[in-house]
């Protein structure tokens, strides 16, 4: 345990990058949770940063496009806020590169919580910056690890079944998917186009321009349904079959989507092993 | 008379005048191509041997030659050779009525970074045909080798030059050795070991001998585990270590219960040099500055991973070097100045302390080892004369027609040529690092002469053929994601489309992709690791189905110019060398072997007559590349003949079409590592401000 504000689980790297301004400690994390958990930072009080990120559906929740103060509608999917300290892009479009500045968007957002950062601030009596520190501080400390699968790449043989190791090696090899979904924290923290919002010759969404969207990680994944940034997937079997087929062809597709050729058997053991990718601890 | 006679006094004196002009200007041009060698080709050797031909030239002309002088030891300044201080005191003495040249010369004297004459020493420790391995003994007098030849693992002593192997690989125990570190006081070295199929691990051994080695640490899920350094207190090893989902992570392993600490995930390339700092409270390291980038940034982490600083962040390629004994400067190459130079980045309280200092220029191909005790820094450099030979000959006789043309004019390495099917162009790599690092393809137009480099996104790689369009070449190697494989390659962007890959749960070595003639298929050798299924592959690059064509290991190939032929070398016995020569058919029919070599020997190279009749093969000594034979077999039974060959071939050979001319890579390739040590070239305390 080398950090005194957190533990580290197994799979995630020790050096949890935090800058310089606003290193970890136990007060601060401690100040964003109850901020994450304040619905004063809405608009109309009803709204907290929890409403969308649900601890219980690994900060995700559930729905296919967040909703908002007033029932207004987002754009996009609630993405599970899981190691997002070890993120590089924030945003399903990656228009943003500091958890800091990140944290403070949604409060402003018209369809999200709606109110100014001077408001927010003189709410809860602090200032933008302890506000955007303290929140930062609290989703860097919300770690997911420790799962079947670290316990297993750690030298626990047992600890994944013989599907699921079946399921692992189409993970990396056959299924291509370990191109994108790389590392402890299974996401390049690249932007893709998998074809996912082109529709009738268009892209519905551009995200960062030409059907772009950040890799999610797939820590969790059996708890953060639906799926893609815009939750148009509901289950894992049905984004397998899309990658099998190799996403909807459009001028922009990633050069590594393909057709697969997976069995009705690899397509099993690859949800298996995906299924093993959630963490022991509470989050 | 008189008129004539001062006529003659005026044409002798505008004789002398325009000499001395002529003279002036000559001067002038001799110091700007002295400069352009100094600055533009950064060859600061070549431009003082330029400056030392001006001083001797014009020495009755004062202002030339110490203007020429400081040039010369602004050079030797740039290289930390002390020789510099001797020239700038020289011109201060000797030249004081050459104001600007005494002046500049004055400044520079009074500039702390000019050695002293028992200043800073580079000089060569020890040059081997095995490779130095990272980690350095405090005493600086051991360095830990490993012998691929003799699959051995071992130490040479650099005050006795005596080596002394510690490990060797072997039938009751297969695996390979990976990098190894020798600890600070010099009895234990840590090594890789890679077991078959795959399975990463370190072991120990003490440079005394006695006990054998001892697994420390090893786990399934790693491709490899590379020690790096040890910290000083010898509890700790710094590692990288290297996953199978093709990412790289930094960790320390502890010595005394072979725990591991994942301190950071990297890119997959890692790092070059990895070293504590001597509080052990740091790890400084580089990598690479991003997904898509080739230079490479150092960073500080702190040991236990609580932060991290970018120590040295810029367009330039820097690599880690080490540590000043003290802690005070971290030490790393920049090639900032145009080539690779030392620098000495001023480090307090975990941070950069200043702007870095130049220490030495002209540190050609570093690849770092360490910092002794004393202060020596070591580091390796790659030793190559490899170049692109080109011979005319006649097929009729069977003999060499003229001298070995060498058209590529370029430094570093140059090797693996492949003729186009046009035979306009011969592609070959091109490197200018530590081994195969860093390579370009570079495309050498035998019309024009002119050379086209490329730099593909890829991490190494080896080209093997020309499409039949003339637009790409198939190679292999592994690229920026660490997915090893064969690439088709765009001559003219670089631009890298994926073949096919291996699967990291069973790695396959693949070998010597060959375009059918019509440029639909693509065959090449597969090596799989696992199953040990090796065949002769046929991929239609259409449908990206793949075919096996034949089971066998078979090596280089080169399809017909009628289309209906690969011409292949196939490992026939206990040697597991390619010593049998088959022609395998594109349609229908049966393989036919054509040639075989004895068990001495190997066929490393074809080429086809222009009529499809005969191969013509390349065959070597086993172990001594440097005594090629050539060979002219006809397929359909004919006499074989044997041809007369090139000399001083490194590598491979290839065919011209109209098979008239060979092309192949002479010199000495990767044949040497030289170690370098640089003394007394820390700055003093008192310069650090």
């Amino acid at each position: 345990m080398l950090f005194a504000a957190i533990a580290i689980p197994l799979g995630l790297d020790l050096y949890l990058p935090a800058p310089e301004g606003n290193q970890l400690t136990t007060e601060k994390i401690e100040l964003g949770r109850r901020l994450f958990f304040d619905r004063r930072l809405s608009h109309d009080g009803t709204v907290a940063c929890a409403s969308c990120h649900d601890p219980e559906r690994a900060f995700s929740d559930g729905r296919a496009i967040a909703v908002g103060v007033f029932g207004r509608r987002g754009r996009r999917n609630s993405p599970a806020l899981i190691n997002r300290g070890y993120g590089r892009l924030f945003f399903w479009d990656g228009r943003i590169t500091t958890l800091e500045e990140q944290v403070l968007k949604p409060i402003e957002d018209r369809n999200e919580m709606d109110l100014s950062l001077s408001d927010a601030a003189a709410r809860v009596g602090l200032s933008t910056e302890e506000i955007s520190r303290a929140l930062a501080s609290f989703v860097r400390s919300i770690l997911s690890g420790n799962s079947a699968f670290d316990r297993y790449v750690n030298g626990d043989r047992s600890a994944l079944t013989p599907e699921q190791r079946a399921g692992l090696q189409l993970f990396r090899g056959k299924a291509n998917c370990v191109v994108c979904h790389v590392g402890p924290n299974f996401s390049d923290e690249r932007l893709h186009n998998t074809g996912i919002t082109w529709r009738d010759g268009t892209f519905v969404d551009p995200g960062a321009g030409q059907g772009r969207f950040k890799t999610p990680t797939l820590r969790e994944i059996t708890r953060t349904a639906p799926y893609m940034h815009d939750g148009s997937i509901d289950s894992l079997e049905d984004v397998i079959e899309y990658y099998d087929r190799g996403g909807n062809k459009n001028p922009g597709l990633d050069s590594e989507l393909r057709p697969l050729g997976l069995t009705s058997d690899d397509k099993r053991k690859l949800v298996s092993f995906l299924r093993s990718l959630n963490g022991k601890q509470k989050l | 008379m008189k008129h004539r006679g001062t006529g003659w006094l005026l044409a002798l004196a505008a004789a002398a005048t325009l000499a001395a002009s002529d003279a002036t200007t000559e001067a002038k041009i001799m110091m700007e191509a002295a400069r352009k060698k100094e600055v533009v080709d950064g060859d600061l050797n070549g431009a003082i041997k330029q400056y030392s031909e001006i001083v001797a030239r014009y020495k009755n002309d004062r202002s030339v030659v110490a203007n020429a002088l400081v040039r010369m030891a602004e050079c030797y300044q740039m290289m930390g050779d002390a020789e510099a201080r001797k020239i700038f005191e020289r011109v201060v003495r000797d030249f004081s009525d050459q104001k600007e040249a005494s002046g500049k010369a004055r400044t520079r004297l009074g500039t702390p970074s000019i050695p002293r004459a028992d200043a800073m020493a580079a000089r060569l420790a020890w040059k081997t045909s095995a490779l130095p391995c990272c980690g350095l003994a405090a005493d600086g007098r051991v360095l830990v080798f490993i012998d691929s030849a003799k699959r051995e693992l071992g130490v040479h002593d650099l005050g006795t030059g005596a080596d002394r192997a510690l490990v060797k690989a072997g039938q009751t125990d297969p695996g390979n050795f990976g990098v190894a570190a020798i600890s600070k006081d010099g009895k234990t070295v840590a090594y890789g070991w890679r077991q078959p199929p795959v399975r990463g691990g370190v072991r120990l051994v003490n440079v005394s001998g006695g006990e054998g080695s001892r697994t420390l640490f090893e786990n399934a899920d790693l491709n490899a585990v590379e020690p790096r350094d040890w910290s000083f207190d010898g509890k700790w090893i710094a590692a990288e270590l290297r996953r199978k989902d093709r990412t790289a992570q930094i960790g320390l392993i502890s010595v005394s219960d072979g725990s591991l600490r994942i301190l950071k995930s990297v890119d997959w390339r890692g790092s070059r040099g990895m070293y504590f700092s001597p509080d052990g409270k740091h790890l400084a390291y580089d990598l690479p500055a991003g997904d898509n980038a080739l230079q490479r940034d150092v960073f500080v982490l702190a040991a236990d991973g609580s932060s991290e600083v970018a120590a040295v962040v810029d367009p330039n390629d820097d690599i880690v070097m080490g540590w000043s004994p003290d802690g005070h400067y971290l030490l790393f190459a920049s090639d900032r100045r145009g080539s690779f130079g030392l620098f000495a980045l001023p480090f307090a309280a975990g941070r950069p302390d200043g702007a870095p200092l130049p220490i030495k220029m002209d540190l050609p191909n570093p690849a770092p080892i360490g910092v002794a005790a004393d202060g020596a820094l070591y580091w390796k450099s790659w030793v190559t004369d490899a170049n692109i030979g080109v011979v005319a000959m006649d097929l009729g006789t069977g003999k060499l027609a003229g001298q070995v043309a060498k058209p590529v004019k370029s430094f570093g390495a140059n090797s693996f040529p492949i003729w186009s099917r046009d035979g306009k162009n011969i592609a070959y790599v091109a490197t200018r690092g530590d081994g195969f690092s860093d390579p370009s393809l570079a495309i050498l137009s035998l019309d024009s002469g002119r050379v086209t480099e490329v730099r593909p996104r890829l991490e190494q790689f080896i080209p093997y053929s020309w499409a039949p369009d003339g637009r790409s070449v198939a190679v292999v190697g592994p690229d920026l994601k660490g997915r090893y494989g064969i690439h088709q390659v765009d001559v003219r962007t670089g631009e890298v489309v994926p073949i096919r890959f291996d699967d990291p749960e069973d790695p396959t070595g693949f070998f010597a992709p060959e375009w059918s003639w019509d440029g639909t298929k693509l065959y090449y050798s597969a090596f799989p690791v696992r199953s040990g299924a090796s065949a002769l592959m046929e991929r239609d690059l259409a449908s990206r189905k793949d075919r096996e064509v034949i089971r066998g290991r078979y090596f280089a190939k080169q399809a017909s110019p009628d289309g209906r032929w690969i011409a292949t070398s196939r490992d026939d016995g206990p040697g597991r060398r390619p010593s049998v020569v088959v022609v395998v058919p594109t349609g229908e029919g049966m393989p036919r072997e054509i040639f075989r070599v004895d068990t001495t020997h190997m066929v490393t190279s074809f080429g086809w007559t222009p009529d499809s009749h005969a191969v013509i093969v390349g065959k070597f000594l086993s172990g001594n590349p440097n005594d090629p034979q050539l060979w002219l077999v006809p397929i359909d039974g004919g006499e074989v003949r044997k041809l007369e060959s090139p000399a001083n071939v490194a590598q491979v050979l290839s065919l011209s079409p109209d098979a008239r001319q060979i092309a192949f890579t002479m010199g000495h390739f990767g044949a040497a590592r030289e170690i370098w040590t640089l003394e007394n070239f820390l700055p003093k305390a008192n310069v650090r401000k």
